[in-house]
C-alpha cells in the first residue's frame, strides 16, 4: 500500500482527493501548507505528493524545492495557474506533472497511478533488448508487437502501432502528415484526407492520460506530429 | 504705506552715508596724494625729510619755475636799460631783437638800429603785414593778398601801405633804402624783422615793467642773483648782489657760463604768493600720510559698503515675499534715467576737474571746500545711480523697463495683429516697390541688389515649402496610426511653426491617449486573471464533489437530474474562466506570438482529424475542397490552431445535424482564403459583427454550453497574425471566411 501526502489549504480540495484516493486503496496523509508538508516528509515514508502552488507559509513551489534537496518522490503540482510559464516553472523545479484548476478527479487518479508505476516497478524492469524503445512511460517492444504505458499493456491496430512505432523510432523528429501516410501505407499521400489525423488521435486516446494535453504524441499545429526526446 | 517706511531703514541711510564720505575721502585723498606726488616729483622720501617749506622739493619746483621768468626779465633789462635804468633812447639791432624774440638764429650780419622811442611811436602808426603771421584783421590780410607784395607795413587808419623811411629812421644809415642798398640786405628781411620788433616791443616793455615792480624786494620773498663766469653778480634783486641773511635753501641754475642763484626770504617779509604757498604747505603737506591712508582706508571702506549696499538694495527687511521693492528713481525707463545720470556725473566731473586745476596753481582754501563739495555731489550722484542700477537688476527691469523695449512691444502688437494676408500684402507690395526701383534704376549695384534680393526670396519661399512638406509629411505619418511621429519645428517660419506645435501636440494627445487605453486594458486582463484564479479554486471543489455526489447510489431521480445539471453548470463556468482570462490577454495584446513557417494545409488536416468523431456524432457531412499543395503561411501555430478549432467548435455546437458542412481552403498570388459554410440550428437573427462581440451569440444557444468568446477569440487572434476575418449571415446560412498572408 502506496503514501501518498495531499497538500493544498482549501480543505474540501483536500478531503475529495483524500476519498478518492483511499478508494483506490491508497493510504492518504494530508497538510494544509508546504511547511507542514515539508515536515511529515522529514518524519514518515511517503510514496507521492500532490501539491498545491498557492498556500500560505511556504507555497508549492519552495516547498518542491526544498523536498527536491533530499527526495526524488513524485511530485504532482496541482494549481489554479493555467499560463504556459507557470506550467513550465512548475516542472522544471523538479516537479513529475502539472495540473490545472479546476481538474478531474479521475484524471488526477491516473496520473498518480501513472507516476506511482514507474517510481516504484519501472527502474529495474529494464530489458535488454534491441528492438526494445522507451520513451518516458511508454515502450513498445517491437519482437513481441507490445506497447506498454507505465507498464500496462495497450491494444492496438497495425496501423496505429506502425504510426506509434515510427514516431517512437523517431524521438525529436516532426513527421507531417503525408510523411506517415507514405510510411505506413507505402503509397502516395494523394487524397489521403485526415485519415492520419484521425489514427494520431486514437492513438493518443489509447495511451494518454488527457488526450487534449497529450504527453507523448504532440501536435505540432501546421506541421505535423512528433514524440519528444525523453530519457 | 507701511513698507515704504520699511524701505529707508535706518541701517540702508547710515550705509549710503558712510559711503559717500568714504568715497569722498577716497578721492580726496587720491587728489592730495597725486597732487603733492606730483609736486614734489614723485620724490615720496623728499616729503619725509623736509617738513618745512624752505627745504621743500615743492619750493625748488617753484624756483625752477621763477628762473624761467627771470632769464627773460635778465635779457630785458639788457636790451632796454642803460646803466639799471630805462632808456627809451636806446638804440635796438633789431635783427638781433627778433631773432631773440623768435628764438631763431641771428642771420643778419649787419645790425640795423633804432631807438626805442622810433619804435614805439611807429607802433601807434602802422600796422604791420607779414604772410608768415597772418596776424592782423581779415580787412587787412585780404588787401594784402590781392597785392603782390604782401609784407610791409600799412597805415593803420587807412590801410595805405607806407614807406618805413617816412616814419622811422635808422641810426646806422639815412634811410632803410640806403641800409639796404649799402649791405645788400632784401628789403623782405629788413621789414620781416622791423615788424617782429616794433610788433614785440610794446609787450616786452610792459612786460619788463611788470617784473620791475613783481620782483622789487618790496613786493617779493623771491631772492635771485645770475653771476658771470667769475662769480660777479651782474644782476640781482638784492642790494648787495648776493645771497645773504635769513634765506630758504639756495637754488642754483648753470646756463652757459652764467649761474643763477634763487632763494626765498625766510622771515616772508611780504604776502606773495611763495608767503600763502608755505601757508598751504605747511597746512597740507604734514599730512601727506594723512592722504595716502585717507586713500587706502577710503577705498576698502568704499569697497565694503558698496557691496554691502549691493546686497541690501531693493530688498526690504520683514519682507515675506522676498521681493525687490523699487524707489521713484527705478521708475522712469532705463535709457533716460541713464543719459540723465551721464549728464549729471559729466557735470560734476567736469567741477572736480576745474576745481583740481585751480588746486594744482596753488593750495588754496576755497578751492578745497568747493572741491569736497563737488566730490561729494559726485559720489552722491554715483551712488544713486549705482544703487538704482542695482535694484534696477535685481528687479529684472533693465530691459522690460526700457524705450527700445516699450518700442518693440508696441510694434510686435501691431506685427501680431495684422492679420496674415495683410502681412504677406505688405511684404509683397514692398518687394514689388523694391524690386521696381532696382530695375529701373539699372545699374550695376541694382542689379546685384535685385538678384541678391530675388535670391532672398527664393530661399525664403523654398524654406516654406520644405516646411510645408514637413507638415504634411507628419500629418500623413499620424493619420497612419504612427502617433510617435514629431515634426521638426526648427527653422520654421512663426506661423508654420504653430502649425507644426499644433500637429506635434494632437500626435502627442492621441499617444496619451492610446497608452492610457493600453494601460487600462492591461490592468483589465490583470484584474481577471486574478478574478479567475480566485474562482478556479472552490470551481474544483464544486466539481469534484459532484463527482463524488454522482458516485453515491442516490434513488431519487429527479435528484439525479438536479446533479446532472449542476455538473454540466460547473463545467461551462469552468470553460467561462479560461475564455475570459484568453480573450481578454488576446484583446489587450498581451501575449507574445512565435511565428514560424506553417503548412495551413496540414493544420487543416490535423483540425479534422481531431473534429471527425464530433462531427460524425452530429451527423455533419464534411465537404472539403482545398488544392494538393501546401499552403505556407507565417504564424503561431497553436494561435492558428485556436482559430480553427474555434470554428469547428462553433460548427459542432450550433449547425444543424444531418447537413453538410463546406470547408473551402483557396490561394490566390499573396493570400489564402479559409471558408466554411454550414446551417444554422437556430435562426440567427443577430448582425454578423455582433457574433464576434464578446459574450454575444445567437439568441437561443445563449443558453447552452460555451462561453460565447470562442469567435471573438479567434477573430482577436487572427487580426493579431495580420490576418482578416470575415462572418457572413444570410438567413441561416452561416459564413466565415479567414484570411492569412502567404510566405514562400
Amino acid at each position: 500500500m502506496n503514501t501518498v501526502l495531499v497538500c493544498d489549504d482549501d480543505k474540501e480540495i483536500v478531503e475529495a482527493i483524500e476519498i478518492y484516493l483511499q478508494n483506490e486503496g491508497y493510504h492518504v496523509l494530508k497538510a494544509y501548507d508546504g511547511l507542514q508538508a515539508v515536515e511529515i516528509l522529514d518524519k514518515q515514508e511517503v510514496d507521492l505528493l500532490i501539491i498545491d502552488v498557492m498556500m500560505p507559509k511556504l507555497d508549492g513551489i519552495r516547498a518542491t524545492l526544498k523536498i527536491r534537496e533530499k527526495s526524488s518522490i513524485p511530485i504532482i503540482i496541482l494549481s489554479a495557474k493555467s499560463e504556459d510559464v507557470d506550467k513550465i516553472l512548475g516542472l522544471n523545479i523538479g516537479a513529475d506533472d502539472y495540473m490545472t484548476k479546476p481538474f478531474n478527479l479521475l484524471e488526477l487518479m491516473a496520473r498518480v497511478k501513472s507516476q506511482l508505476r514507474r517510481y516504484t516497478k519501472l527502474g529495474t524492469a529494464v530489458e535488454n533488448n534491441q528492438k526494445l524503445y522507451v520513451n518516458g512511460g511508454l515502450e513498445i517492444n517491437d519482437e513481441l508487437k507490445i506497447v506498454k504505458v507505465d507498464g500496462e499493456e495497450v491494444k492496438m491496430t497495425p496501423i496505429e502501432y506502425n504510426i506509434l512505432l515510427l514516431l517512437m523510432k523517431n524521438p525529436g523528429k516532426v513527421f507531417s502528415t503525408d510523411q506517415i501516410y507514405e510510411n505506413i501505407w507505402k503509397e502516395q499521400a494523394f487524397g489521403a484526407e485526415n485519415t492520419v489525423a484521425v489514427h494520431i488521435r486514437h492513438i493518443r486516446e489509447k495511451i494518454e492520460i488527457n488526450p487534449k494535453e497529450p504527453h507523448y504524441i504532440k501536435v505540432v499545429w501546421g506541421v505535423g506530429y512528433k514524440i519528444e526526446r525523453r530519457v | 504705506m507701511e513698507e515704504k517706511g520699511k524701505k529707508y531703514s535706518l541701517k540702508k541711510i547710515g550705509l549710503v552715508v558712510l559711503n559717500t564720505i568714504l568715497t569722498t575721502i577716497l578721492i580726496l585723498g587720491l587728489i592730495g596724494t597725486v597732487i603733492i606726488l606730483a609736486k614734489v616729483g614723485g620724490d615720496w622720501n623728499s616729503l619725509s625729510k623736509n617738513s618745512n617749506y624752505e627745504n621743500s622739493e615743492v619750493l625748488k619746483q617753484r624756483l625752477r619755475t621763477q628762473s624761467e621768468f627771470i632769464w627773460d626779465y635778465y635779457s630785458e633789462k639788457k636790451y632796454l636799460e642803460t646803466d639799471g635804468e630805462f632808456d627809451a633812447t636806446k638804440k635796438i639791432d633789431v635783427f638781433d631783437y627778433a631773432a631773440m624774440y623768435e628764438h631763431t638764429k641771428n642771420y643778419g650780419k649787419n645790425p640795423l638800429y633804432y631807438t626805442i622811442e622810433d619804435l614805439q611811436e611807429a607802433q601807434n602808426e602802422i600796422a604791420v603785414q607779414s604772410y608768415q603771421w597772418g596776424y592782423y584783421s581779415d580787412f587787412w590780410y585780404e588787401e594784402a593778398q590781392e597785392q603782390e607784395n604782401v609784407y610791409g607795413l600799412y597805415n593803420l587808419k587807412n590801410g595805405d601801405k607806407v614807406d618805413v623811411d617816412n616814419i622811422l629812421t635808422p641810426q646806422n644809415a639815412k634811410t632803410l633804402k640806403e641800409y639796404m642798398e649799402k649791405y645788400d640786405v632784401s628789403e623782405e628781411r629788413c621789414l620781416n624783422a622791423l615788424q617782429t620788433t616794433i610788433d614785440g616791443l610794446g609787450y616786452y616793455i610792459s612786460d619788463y615793467e611788470d617784473n620791475l615792480s613783481a620782483y622789487d624786494t618790496k613786493n617779493t620773498n623771491l631772492r635771485f642773483s645770475i653771476l658771470d663766469e667769475n662769480g660777479k653778480s651782474v644782476f640781482s634783486n638784492t642790494e648787495s648782489g648776493k645771497l645773504t641773511g635769513d634765506l630758504s635753501d639756495i637754488f642754483q641754475i648753470q646756463n652757459g657760463n652764467i649761474t643763477m642763484e634763487l632763494a626765498v626770504d625766510a622771515g616772508f617779509p611780504s604776502q606773495d604768493s611763495f608767503y600763502y604757498e608755505k601757508q598751504e604747505y605747511e597746512t597740507f603737506v604734514p599730512y601727506y600720510r594723512l592722504y595716502f591712508w585717507g586713500m587706502v582706508v577710503g577705498c576698502i571702506g568704499a569697497i565694503v559698503t558698496l557691496v554691502w549696499l549691493t546686497v541690501l538694495s531693493g530688498r526690504v527687511e520683514n519682507n515675506e515675499k522676498n521681493e525687490i521693492v523699487l524707489s521713484w528713481i527705478d521708475k522712469p525707463k532705463t535709457e533716460i534715467a541713464a543719459a540723465l545720470w551721464i549728464a549729471l556725473g559729466a557735470l560734476s566731473i567736469t567741477a572736480i576737474v576745474w576745481l583740481i586745476d585751480i588746486f594744482w596753481n596753488g593750495f588754496q582754501r576755497v578751492a578745497i571746500t568747493f572741491l569736497i563739495l563737488a566730490i561729494l555731489l559726485f559720489v552722491a550722484i554715483f551712488l544713486s545711480a549705482y544703487l538704482s542700477l542695482v535694484r534696477r537688476i535685481k528687479a529684472k527691469t533693465i530691459a522690460s523697463n526700457s524705450l527700445c523695449h516699450m518700442i518693440k512691444q508696441s510694434f510686435g502688437k501691431v506685427v501680431q495683429n495684422a492679420n496674415i494676408s495683410l502681412k504677406f500684402f505688405a511684404c509683397f507690395i514692398l518687394y514689388l516697390i523694391i524690386s521696381s526701383i532696382l530695375v529701373m534704376e539699372g545699374s550695376f549695384i541694382s542689379r546685384l541688389l535685385y538678384i541678391i534680393l530675388n535670391v532672398f526670396v527664393g530661399w525664403f519661399i523654398w524654406n516654406d515649402i520644405t516646411a510645408r512638406q514637413k507638415l504634411v509629411d507628419g500629418v500623413k505619418a499620424i493619420s497612419q496610426g504612427n502617433i510617435e511621429y514629431q515634426v521638426d519645428v526648427e527653422k520654421m517660419t512663426p506661423l508654420n511653426k504653430d502649425l507644426a506645435q499644433g500637429i506635434n501636440s494632437i500626435g502627442g494627445g492621441l499617444q496619451k491617449a492610446v497608452s492610457e487605453s493600453v494601460k487600462s486594458e492591461r490592468l483589465k486582463t490583470d484584474l481577471i486573471t486574478n478574478v479567475s484564479h480566485d474562482i478556479k479554486t472552490p470551481l474544483t471543489s464544486i466539481i469534484n464533489y459532484v463527482m463524488l455526489l454522482k458516485q453515491e447510489e442516490i434513488e431519487n431521480e429527479k435528484a439525479k437530474g438536479y446533479i446532472d445539471v449542476i455538473e454540466q453548470k460547473s463545467h461551462r463556468l469552468k470553460q467561462l474562466t479560461e475564455d475570459l482570462v484568453e480573450a481578454s490577454k488576446i484583446s489587450s495584446g498581451n501575449i507574445t506570438l512565435e511565428m514560424i513557417k506553417i503548412n495551413f494545409n496540414e493544420l487543416l488536416e490535423q483540425t479534422l482529424g481531431e473534429f471527425e468523431e464530433k462531427f460524425e456524432q452530429k451527423n455533419l457531412q464534411i465537404i472539403l475542397n482545398r488544392p494538393q499543395t501546401p499552403v505556407l503561411i507565417m504564424a503561431d501555430g497553436r494561435r492558428v490552431w485556436r482559430i480553427v478549432e474555434n470554428l469547428f467548435q462553433n460548427i459542432y455546437k450550433y449547425a444543424m445535424p444531418g447537413t453538410r458542412v463546406y470547408v473551402d481552403l483557396a490561394t490566390n498570388e499573396n493570400k489564402m482564403f479559409l471558408t466554411l459554410k454550414n446551417i444554422s440550428e437556430n435562426p440567427l437573427n443577430i448582425q454578423s459583427d455582433e457574433l464576434t462581440e464578446r459574450f454575444i451569440r445567437g439568441d437561443v444557444s445563449r443558453s447552452t454550453e460555451g462561453s460565447g468568446l470562442g469567435l471573438s477569440i479567434a477573430k482577436s487572434l487572427t487580426t493579431l497574425q495580420k490576418g482578416e476575418f470575415d462572418i457572413y449571415l444570410d438567413g441561416d446560412l452561416f459564413k466565415v471566411t479567414v484570411t492569412f498572408f502567404l510566405t514562400n
